[in-house]
């Protein structure tokens, strides 16, 4: 060994030198490392889960409010539909009525026409009869003699029933 | 009781007969002729409550209701 140029006790020496170096490198340095790597790796797949979930949300959010906002635009679409139907009838309703009341008025308004031109035509009656009559009276007062009143008088006798009770 | 007959002119017997002789319940009753120019001519009989009016004018009423009457 000696003529290759080994020295067996120095080659002893850095063997535990190394495996004394390597002893610790792994317990106090690779260790801590690696445990703090797979920790910042755990962290950073928790964020990235996170930050996933979040997306998630954000998006599903996103959806919801696309969603909310189709039913609003359909609700509200809905509600302005109805309520332009009911505007409609309500509108048709109160064309109805008006059709109603000025038909009611003008049944009405006959109605008063009719009584006035009867109420008319009786007055007009009542005058032509007063008139006739007072004219009929006038002429018997005047024309009327006494021999013409005993023919009257004469002439009811005669055509009496006989008898009259 | 007397029985009255109104009539426009003054009745003469022979009318006033007739007139009695036409209603039976004026025989046997006193006959009162009163004159009242406003019935123009016929008469008016009134006895016991009741009253036969065969004047012109009832007539002329008559036609005038009659007038009122008619459509």
């Amino acid at each position: 060994m000696e003529s290759l140029g080994i020295d067996i006790k120095l080659l002893i020496a850095q063997a535990i030198n190394f495996a004394l170096f390597f002893f610790i490198f792994k317990k106090f340095i690779a260790k801590p490392f690696s445990n703090f790597f797979t920790e910042e790796v755990k962290k950073e797949k928790e964020k990235e889960k996170i930050l996933v979930d979040l997306k998630d949300k954000e998006e599903l959010m996103i959806v919801n409010q696309n969603k909310t906002k189709l039913q609003m635009k359909k609700e509200l679409d809905e509600a302005i539909k109805k309520s332009k139907q009911e505007a409609s009838l309500y509108k048709t309703k109160l064309v109805a009525e008006a059709g109603e009341e000025a038909e009611e008025i003008i049944v009405k308004a006959k109605k008063q026409i009719e009584t006035e031109k009867k109420q008319a035509e009786k007055e007009i009656k009542n005058k032509v009869a007063q008139l006739s009559n007072m004219l009929i009276s006038q002429s018997f007062d005047k024309y009327l003699s006494a021999s013409a009143q005993k023919e009257i008088t004469k002439n009811i006798l005669n055509n009496l029933p006989k008898n009259i009770n | 009781m007397k029985a009255e007959i109104i009539s426009a002119y003054k009745l003469d017997d022979s009318e006033i007969e007739e007139i009695v002789k036409s209603f039976k319940f004026l025989k046997d009753v006193a006959v009162e002729n009163t004159v009242d120019k406003k019935i123009k001519a016929g008469f008016i009989i009134k006895y016991a409550g009741k009253i036969v009016d065969l004047s012109i004018s009832s007539r002329l009423n008559s036609l005038k209701n009659l007038l009122y009457e008619t459509d």
